[in-house]
């Protein structure tokens, strides 16, 4: 059978643009826009503040330009639908941020995918050769992609977005680069990953799906472009079969501990109801009280998608006092939020 | 008389024929790109090069090396991800072998494409083998040094490094990706064509084309 597209888009080529500035219309209050790809914080962080710079391919709504704003990070480079903006505009990001913050410190987050290390690490060399004070830290969590051990050569996945909210959170506070880096790192080293798709997405550029799966199957470990796993499909299996499945990989991977408490993300790939989400909620529930794990304010929703691709990750992150007091501060951005 | 060289003129001749190569086959570069990468490389490259050229045909003055410039630029600002610093980089490279050429013999197509390579290295830090678009530029690069010791004409030479291009982007299929999205398949990615080596076969094989069709 042939596949046929169906989204509610223009022409594909002005997909990122259109959506970032449909984004930024109606944030205009917390967002705005400085050229065509730069999204920044309507209010600032006081000067003295650790900027915190983003640039990643487009597709993956809310993520992250969604989150740009207060308690989280402050400039977002928008690229093309899946791919990364060249090093030129990430250089215009980091330099913006230069501008907002009169020279101070500069934090490139890079998800680690290919064209995200090329292009941020050529960007932070440029910066850098114009006496721009910036520094760069690699994001990674999905255990699907590279084995134990191997954890940096590991994909950045939604398990990012602790990464962004205690980094964002310790920014706003005041903390120095060297700091955030300290205990950004000890987040990634913390957090996990692994995702599930049940049914393919279509490339909104090309109008063709981006894997093919069976009926009655399911893949796990693909990647947030759709890529399929490694692995290939397994049978399609039910909420508590698959929250089982893939709770025990990661509690393995991360050599977790009965006892052992956690920031849980449940996160929507784009398809996927809140309906099905919480009821594998209830099951990570049962599992966590049987292995007497506790989570702390958990997250349930989409916040990085691969359009409307069917599945769900679980990224957990196991929390100290440190890591739940940052992740509790108070945080106002177009899609995420939380109150004072 | 077979020609020698190719004007400023001709070689923006050269560089609308490869976009409207690169072009015509997106879709193909794109299916490639499905099983192992996130398909869409074809169409990426293709507005890149749309974008590219454009940029190139509206500075009438300028060098060889400035178009050169003006393309890769184009490239890493266009179509952003690794694909498009690479490919850039490879202009970019290019841009500097032809620096201070009014026109372009074989010999200077030698050094620019092995200074494009060397900056692709440079960047993407892949090695030959690596199941990259390395695995076509590099045997193209050994075909026309090769063809230039053998004393060939331009179109020969360019007819032949086609072919070692094609090849080269086809024995990829052999190889276990070692870089983007083919990495995370590791020894699953064996059997698939790696869409960049193919988009490289793509480009040499229209400048031999492009070459061919300006013998008197």
């Amino acid at each position: 059978m042939a596949w046929r597209m169906k989204k509610l888009i223009n022409k594909p080529e002005n997909l990122a643009w259109e959506l970032m500035e449909g984004l930024v219309a109606a944030h205009s209050d917390n967002v705005r826009m400085a050229g065509k790809h730069i999204i920044l914080r309507r209010k600032p962080k006081e000067k003295g503040k650790v900027q915190l710079v983003f640039g990643q391919g487009s597709g993956h709504e809310p993520g992250f330009a969604g989150f740009v704003g207060y308690g989280m990070h402050d400039v977002e480079v928008a690229g093309q639908i899946f791919a990364c903006s060249g090093p030129d505009r990430i250089l215009e990001g980091i330099e913006t941020a230069h501008e907002i913050s009169g020279g101070g410190e500069i934090l490139v987050l890079i998800a680690n995918h290919e064209g995200d290390v090329i292009n941020g690490g050529a960007a932070v060399e440029m910066a850098r050769d114009e006496g721009i004070n910036v520094e760069s830290i690699l994001l990674y969590d999905d255990i699907a992609s590279a084995p134990k051990g191997e954890e940096k050569s590991r994909r950045g996945m939604a398990g990012m977005f602790f990464a962004f909210k205690i980094a964002g959170a310790l920014a706003e506070e005041g903390a120095n680069r060297s700091r955030i880096v300290e205990v950004t790192q000890k987040v990634i080293d913390r957090a996990r990953t692994l995702a599930v798709a049940v049914r393919p997405c279509t490339s909104p550029t090309t109008g063709q799906p981006l894997f093919e799966l069976a009926d009655d199957e399911l893949i796990i470990g693909p990647g947030v472009h759709g890529e399929a796993g490694p692995e290939g499909p397994s049978k399609m299996m039910n909420a508590n079969e698959v929250m089982d499945e893939v709770l025990e990989r990661l509690i393995a991977d991360g050599e977790f501990k009965s006892g052992d408490e956690f920031l849980v993300l449940v996160n929507g790939c784009g398809a996927t109801t809140l309906m099905e989400m919480f009821i594998m909620f209830r099951r990570l529930k049962e599992n966590f009280d049987r292995r007497s794990m506790k989570y702390h304010r958990p997250l349930i929703g989409n916040i990085m998608t691969t359009q409307e691709m069917a599945g769900f990750s679980l990224s957990l992150c196991k929390a100290d006092e440190e890591i739940k007091h940052l992740w509790d501060a108070p945080a106002d951005s177009p899609y995420f939020k939380v109150c004072k | 008389m077979p020609i020698e060289r190719v004007s400023r003129e001709q070689f923006k001749t050269i560089l609308g024929n490869v976009t409207a190569a690169v072009s015509s086959k997106k879709e193909y570069l794109s299916q490639l790109d499905s099983h192992i990468g996130d398909g869409d490389h074809g169409f990426g490259m293709a507005n890149g090069f749309r974008i590219g050229f454009e940029n190139v045909s509206q500075t009438p003055e300028g060098s060889i090396e400035h178009y050169l410039k003006t393309l890769g630029f184009s490239l890493i600002k266009e179509v952003g991800g690794a694909s498009g610093t690479i490919f850039g980089s490879l202009f970019l490279g290019m841009a500097k072998g032809a620096k201070g050429r009014e026109e372009i013999a074989l010999a200077d197509f030698c050094a620019m494409l092995a200074e494009g390579l060397a900056l692709v290295q440079q960047r993407g830090k892949a090695q030959p083998g690596d199941k990259t678009m390395i695995d076509a530029v590099h045997p193209a690069v050994a075909s026309l040094r090769q063809s230039l010791t053998e004393g060939l004409s331009l179109v020969e030479a360019f007819e032949r490094a086609a072919q070692a291009a094609q090849a080269g982007a086809e024995q990829t299929k052999n190889m276990i990706g070692k870089h983007g999205r083919a990495k995370y398949f590791r020894e699953k990615s064996i059997g698939y064509q790696d869409a960049g080596a193919t988009t490289i076969a793509v480009i040499i094989s229209a400048i031999a084309a492009s070459l061919a069709s300006m013998e008197p």
